[in-house]
C-alpha cells in the first residue's frame, strides 16, 4: 500500500505524526502529573492515559515505518506547496489577527480583495474590491444586524 | 369525540393558510439555518422562538418544527456544494455529494439530499404517530451500560469512513477522542488539558473543529483549481434534479434502513444526527454491491447520510412529546418553545390535547413536503454559487468560516481553534488522513468516557457490568463484528490490489 503513496504525501505524513506525537507526549505527561482523584471506579485521568499511549505507540510505529520505507525506496523528494497557496495560507492568518487590530469590516474588505486578485492575477482590481466590499456588507447585515454577533472593531470603538 | 378532536387538530393546520404560511416560512428559516456554516438548526429554532409569542400555540410548535426539519435538511445545500457541511449532521453528506459536484452532478446530488430527507422524515413521522409510546418506553429505559455500548458502536464506525487507510482513520478517530477530554471531567468535574485556559474549560467546539478540518484545506486545495463547471440553467430542469421514482425504488432499502436507523437514533436522548449519519453510512456501505464507489460520488452515500439524520427529527420528538424528555439539543430549545406556550409535554399531553397532538403530527408531514418542495425549486439558486469564479469564492469562504466559528459563541479563541484546526487539517488532507473520524471522536468520545465510566462505578467498579445488561452487552458484539468485519474487508482489498 506504501508504495503507491508518493514520497511528499509521506512527508506530510510524518509532518501530522510527529505533531501528534509532541502534542500527545505532552498530554500524557500532563495526565501522568496530575494527582489520581478517585475512589470508586476509574480514575479521572485512566481514560486519557490509556488512548494517550495509544497514539504516540502509533504514530512512533507509523513514523518509523515511513522512514524506513523512504531509506529502502530512497525516495526523499518533497514537492514545495504553490506560492498561491502558501500566501493564502499566511494571509488567513494575517486576516484572522487583523480582525482584533483594525476589526473585522475593514480587514474582510481587505482581505477578500487580495486574496481574489491574489488567486487570478487578471482579475480587475476594482471587481476584487466590490466582491470584498459586498461580502463584508452582507455578512455584515446577516450576523450582525439580525442575529445581533457582535464583531470586534477596535477602530470604530475608539471613534466612538 | 376524541377522533373529531384530532380531525380538527389536523384541520387547524391543513385548512388554515396562516399555519401553513408560518410552517412554510419556519421551513425556509431552517433551511437558511442549516445551510449557512456555522448557523445550526439549534440557533434557528432558538432565534425563531420570539416570533411566535403572539402565535396560536400549535401553530407556534408547527413553525417551529419547520425551522428543525428545514434547519437538518439544509446542511446538505453546502456540504455538497462547498465541501463545507452547514450542520455537524451533514459531515457524512461531504463524503460523496462533494464529489458528485465536482463531477457536475450538482444538481442530482441536491435533489437526491431533498429526496432522502424527505423520505427520512416521512418514514420517521410514521412511526411517531404510530408506535411513538412504546418506542420511547424503550429507549428511554437506556442507562450508562446501554449509553456507552452506542457509543462505542459509533466508534466502531470509524472503519468505514476511514476511506484507503484504516490505521489513518483509528490514529484521526483517537485524535478525535483524545480532543474530547479536553475541558471538565464528566464524572468528577475538575478541570482537565486545558492548560490554565478558561476558553477551554468548556471544551472543544465541535463547529470550531468542524469548519477548521473541512472549510480550511478544502479552501486551500482549491486555490489552484479552475472555475467549477458552470451548470447551464438549461440542465436545471426537474428532470435533472428530481432523482427518477425508478431510481429512488430501487435504492428503497437503504432508504428505508437509514431512516429507520435516524429514527431509532433521534428517540434515544442525548444523541444526535451526525451519529445516526455515520451509523447508517457505514450501514450502507457494508450492504452495497459497490462499496468501493463509496466517498468516490455515491448517491447511496448521500442518501444514507439525509434519510438518517432527518429521520431524527421525527425519533427525537417521540420521547419529547410523550416523556418530556429531549432527544437531541434542538429538541431541547424546541421543549422549552412548549413551555413558554403553557404545554407541558407527557403522556397526559396525548390524552387531554389530542387536537394539539394531531396538529403537530400534520406539521410535521406538512414541513416536510415543504422543505422538500424549497430544495427542488431553491436548487437554481444555490447552484449558483458554483458560478461564481474560484477568486472569488475562496476569500468569501474563508470569511464565511471565520465568521461561522466566531458567530456561536462570538469568542476570538474559537477563530483561532479553527484556524488551527484548519492548519492541522490541511497537513491531514495531503497526508491522506480522512477528516471524519476526528469529527466523530470528537463527538463520541466525552460521551463513551462518561458513560463508561459512570457504568464501571455503577457496576462497583467492575466492567462484567455490561455482560448483565442484555441490550448493551448486545450493542457491544455488534461493534465488534463490524470492527472485525472492516479489519477483513480492508486486509482482502489490500491483497486483491497487491
Amino acid at each position: 500500500m506504501g508504495d503507491r503513496k508518493t514520497s511528499t504525501a509521506k512527508w506530510y505524513e510524518n509532518i501530522v505524526y510527529i505533531i501528534c506525537l509532541v502534542f500527545f507526549s505532552i498530554e500524557l505527561h500532563e495526565a501522568l502529573a496530575t494527582k489520581p482523584r478517585a475512589v470508586n471506579g476509574m480514575q479521572s485521568m485512566t481514560f486519557p492515559k490509556v488512548i494517550f499511549g495509544i497514539i504516540i505507540v502509533m504514530c512512533a510505529v507509523k513514523l518509523l515505518m515511513n522512514i524506513i520505507w523512504m531509506i529502502r525506496s530512497g525516495e526523499y523528494g518533497f514537492e514545495l506547496l504553490d506560492r498561491r497557496i502558501l500566501i493564502s495560507l499566511v494571509m488567513i492568518i494575517v486576516y484572522a489577527a487583523l480582525w482584533q487590530i483594525i476589526g473585522f469590516g475593514l480587514s474582510s474588505v481587505i482581505f477578500v480583495t487580495i486574496e481574489s486578485k491574489l488567486l487570478r492575477n487578471n482579475a480587475p482590481w476594482l471587481h476584487c474590491a466590490l466582491v470584498g466590499l459586498g461580502t463584508t456588507v452582507v455578512l455584515y447585515f446577516v450576523f450582525g444586524f439580525l442575529f445581533n454577533v457582535d464583531f470586534p472593531e477596535p477602530i470604530l470603538e475608539m471613534i466612538m | 369525540m376524541e377522533f373529531s378532536a384530532e380531525l380538527a387538530g389536523i384541520a387547524s393546520i391543513l385548512l388554515n393558510p396562516i399555519s401553513l404560511l408560518w410552517i412554510l416560512f419556519g421551513t425556509f428559516v431552517g433551511l437558511v439555518f442549516g445551510a449557512l456554516p456555522g448557523l445550526s438548526a439549534t440557533m434557528g429554532v432558538a432565534l425563531v422562538i420570539p416570533f411566535t409569542f403572539t402565535l396560536e400555540p400549535v401553530i407556534a410548535i408547527s413553525m417551529l418544527i419547520g425551522v428543525y426539519i428545514g434547519g437538518i435538511a439544509g446542511g446538505a445545500v453546502s456540504a455538497i456544494l462547498i465541501n463545507i457541511p452547514g450542520t455537524p449532521s451533514s459531515v457524512v453528506t461531504t463524503i460523496d455529494g462533494y464529489p458528485m459536484a465536482r463531477k457536475g452532478q450538482a444538481p442530482r446530488a441536491l435533489g437526491w439530499a431533498a429526496f432522502a430527507s424527505g423520505w427520512g422524515s416521512i418514514v420517521s413521522w410514521l412511526l411517531l404517530i404510530t408506535i411513538a409510546p412504546l418506542l420511547a418506553k424503550i429507549c428511554t429505559g437506556f442507562g450508562s451500560p446501554e449509553y456507552a455500548a452506542l457509543a462505542f458502536f459509533g466508534l466502531s464506525i470509524i472503519a468505514a469512513v476511514s476511506g484507503d487507510s484504516i490505521s489513518k482513520g483509528v490514529i484521526a478517530g483517537l485524535v478525535g477522542v483524545s480532543l474530547s477530554f479536553c475541558g471538565i471531567d464528566p464524572i468528577w468535574g475538575n478541570t482537565r488539558f486545558t492548560f490554565g485556559s478558561v476558553n477551554l474549560m468548556g471544551g472543544i467546539s465541535t463547529v470550531a473543529a468542524l469548519i477548521g478540518l473541512y472549510s480550511i484545506p478544502s479552501i486551500l486545495s482549491s486555490c489552484l483549481d479552475k472555475d467549477n463547471r458552470k451548470i447551464d440553467s438549461k440542465d436545471l430542469t426537474i428532470k435533472n434534479i428530481v432523482p427518477p421514482f425508478r431510481d429512488q425504488w430501487k435504492r428503497k432499502v437503504n432508504i428505508i434502513r437509514s431512516s429507520l436507523i435516524g429514527t431509532f437514533i433521534g428517540i434515544i436522548p442525548a444523541t444526535g444526527g451526525n451519529i445516526a449519519a455515520f451509523l447508517a453510512y457505514d450501514q450502507a456501505k457494508r450492504f452495497s454491491k459497490e462499496p468501493e464507489t463509496f466517498g468516490k460520488g455515491n448517491p447511496d452515500g448521500i442518501i444514507a447520510s439525509e434519510a438518517s439524520n432527518n429521520g431524527v427529527c421525527g425519533g427525537a420528538l417521540i420521547p419529547m412529546l410523550t416523556l418530556g424528555i429531549p432527544g437531541d439539543s434542538v429538541t431541547a430549545v424546541l421543549l422549552g418553545g412548549l413551555m413558554i406556550h403553557g404545554i407541558s409535554p407527557g403522556p397526559q399531553l396525548f390524552s387531554e390535547n389530542p387536537d394539539f397532538i394531531a396538529g403537530i403530527f400534520t406539521s410535521v408531514f406538512v414541513a416536510t413536503i415543504f422543505m422538500v418542495l424549497i430544495q427542488v425549486f431553491g436548487i437554481k439558486i444555490f447552484t449558483k454559487t458554483l458560478n461564481v469564479p474560484v477568486n472569488y469564492l475562496s476569500g468569501i469562504l474563508v470569511v464565511l468560516s471565520l465568521v461561522g466559528s466566531f458567530a456561536i459563541r462570538q469568542n476570538f479563541f474559537d477563530v483561532m481553534l479553527t484556524l488551527g484546526f484548519g492548519l492541522i487539517g490541511f497537513f491531514m488532507s495531503k497526508g491522506g488522513f480522512p477528516a471524519a473520524p476526528v469529527v466523530l471522536g470528537l463527538v463520541l468520545g466525552s460521551m463513551f468516557e462518561g458513560e463508561f465510566r459512570r457504568a464501571v462505578k455503577l457496576g462497583g467498579g467492575s466492567p462484567m457490568i455490561f455482560l448483565q445488561r442484555p441490550v448493551a452487552l448486545i450493542i457491544i458484539l455488534l461493534a465488534i463484528a463490524i470492527i472485525i468485519s472492516s479489519a477483513v474487508k480492508s486486509r482482502r482489498g489490500r491483497k486483491k490490489e497487491a
